[in-house]
């Protein structure tokens, strides 16, 4: 049987998300890992492109297809929680 | 062909102010550059020898004949009292874009010359001072190939060593210095190859320091190494095909600074923006990798350090993006911009925590720096 | 006594004839297979009586060429 894909968390590394706390999402990658490992990989993306809307609050993180405003820790954890 | 041309320098020890002075500058297709020394070291002796090559400069950048603007500087300078020699040296030379080049010397060790591997002698003029006995310069008219360099140096370099070697280092010297660094590295930039010199001859006193202010030029009349920035989506989303043709029909480096460049390129160009695992960033977002291009990195935040970086007395290269993008443009010797004139209204959101600096305008301090501190050449296309 | 000969390499005395100096005394000895040691120094701030030499241990001051013509006899004084 085959695995089910991979969950991909990218955190968005442009210049608004970086300002407004994209490095405190950095945590993400060993708690994903050490409890997802197997289900979900967590990538940096060089933008999200969602700076680009009005009220779009950074920082961004992108779960699957779906994307967070003002991102935490907690907020993606939950949402990947909920995906899987 | 291109001329590499840079400077290195070193105080003598116990001073707090450089006794030599290097100007360079590029202008309508030539190259000039003068290497003065001020008599005795210090401040009097910068402030003399910053005049001097300020003084020549100026002349020559307003299109004077270099014998001409020479013969005056040499026949005012005056003659110190006490060592009964003029109050600073001087070498200049103007040099145009085809290799056809200038040169004039006055009290400084005879420039060094070097093709294929071998010393080149050229023949000079000699012309006497008008106004001074003893006084008298030396002019030369070379035609510069590709391959060829040039050494340029103060006597700290040749007359480095007295004590440790008999008679310093002396021009000799310098030339089997040179030579054997050229074995080894044929290829060097002028940046290495002058910091090498400016270390051997530091290196030569017993006690490491420098007993003399030490400058060395070198020259060198290369292929250029171009290099391509992206910064900026363009203004018109319909531009974004220029881009893609612009990047496919560059041969030389290409860097991207700006996620959302880097995205419009990728989708162009159908190449993935690869994200490794983060490293240590200093407060900078990571770079990223995309086949076929050398360096991806975020944009303002990353430019406006790697322009701090620049400005420092001596430019910071590390691990960070911002320290890979000042290697990546002194590794270059034309370095080209295309600036996207796109603005994204976030970057002026009064609720972030510092304020950031528009697109246009660090690039503009960018560009300046690199073209009169690291006298590279540089263009900046908007679009 | 090995015969020694000390020549400024300062600015001004390098500048107002140390240069030519030291080559015709290079030329010397290597003409001459002369066992001399010649060494250079750096300013001794007497400038204002260069070009100055130092022969076995004797200054020698405002050195022009024709008094460097009679560096051997000098020399094979001691």
């Amino acid at each position: 049987m085959n695995n089910p894909p991979k969950i991909e968390v990218r955190i968005c590394n442009g210049t608004s998300c970086c300002l407004m706390g994209a490095s405190r999402l950095m945590k993400l990658f060993s708690i994903i890992r050490r409890r997802f490992g197997c289900k979900a990989d967590v990538l940096t993306a060089a933008c999200l492109g969602q700076c680009w809307r009005e009220n779009n609050k950074p920082p961004h993180a992108l779960v699957g297809d779906e994307i967070i405003y003002n991102a935490t820790v907690e907020k993606v954890i939950e949402n990947l929680e909920s995906k899987l | 062909m291109f001329i590499d041309i840079d400077c290195a320098q070193q105080k003598k020890y116990n001073q707090n102010a450089y006794g030599d002075c290097f100007l360079s500058k590029r202008t309508q297709g030539r190259l000039i550059a003068v290497l003065s020394d001020g008599l005795g070291s210090g401040i009097k002796a910068n402030i003399l020898s910053c005049m001097t090559a300020a003084m020549l400069l100026k002349f020559l950048e307003a299109g004077s004949n270099i014998q001409k603007a020479c013969e005056i500087i040499m026949n005012s300078l005056p003659v110190c009292q006490v060592r009964k020699i003029s109050y600073s040296t001087f070498s200049a030379i103007d040099c145009s874009s085809d290799g056809t080049a200038r040169i004039v010397e006055e009290g400084n060790p005879q420039f060094i010359r070097i093709r294929n591997g071998e010393v080149l002698e050229p023949e000079c003029k000699i012309i006497a001072s008008t106004t001074f006995p003893d006084r008298c310069m030396r002019i030369y008219n070379i035609k510069l190939e590709p391959g060829d360099r040039l050494i340029f140096c103060s006597d700290g370099v040749t007359q480095s060593g007295l004590g440790v070697l008999k008679l310093g280092l002396r021009r000799e010297g310098l030339i089997d210095l040179i030579m054997n660094k050229l074995k080894t590295k044929p290829d060097i930039s002028s940046r290495s190859l002058s910091k090498y010199i400016v270390r051997c001859a530091q290196y030569t006193e017993a006690d490491k320091k420098a007993k003399d202010d030490i400058s060395a030029v070198s020259i060198y009349c290369r292929e250029p190494r171009e290099s391509l920035i992206f910064t900026g989506p363009p203004f018109h989303a319909e531009n974004d095909k220029i881009y893609a043709d612009l990047f496919k029909n560059f041969s030389g480096k290409k860097a991207i600074c700006g996620g959302a460049t880097a995205n419009i390129l990728s989708r162009e160009l159908n190449i993935p923006i690869e994200n490794q695992i983060p490293l240590s960033s200093d407060n900078l977002p990571f770079v990223s990798q995309m086949e076929g291009v050398n360096l991806v990195t975020e944009g303002i935040l990353t430019l406006t350090r790697a322009c701090e970086y620049l400005d420092a007395p001596e430019p910071v290269i590390n691990d960070n993006a911002a320290g890979q993008l000042v290697k990546f443009f002194l590794e270059s010797d034309c370095i080209n911009f295309m600036v996207g004139a796109k603005l994204n209204q976030a970057h002026y959101d009064p609720g972030l925590p510092v304020e950031i600096e528009i697109r246009k305008n660090i690039i503009k301090k960018i560009s300046k720096l690199l073209e009169e501190k690291y006298i590279k050449k540089v263009t900046v296309q908007y679009i | 006594m090995k015969k020694e000969i000390k020549i400024c390499m300062g600015s001004s005395c390098f500048a107002r004839g140390n240069i030519d100096n030291l080559r015709l005394i290079e030329d010397y000895i290597k003409e001459n297979n002369a066992d001399i040691e010649l060494c250079g120094l750096r300013c001794g701030n007497n400038c204002t009586k260069g070009p100055n030499i130092v022969i076995n241990g004797v200054e020698y001051h405002n050195v022009t060429q024709e008094e460097l013509r009679k560096i051997p006899e000098k020399l094979n004084d001691e």
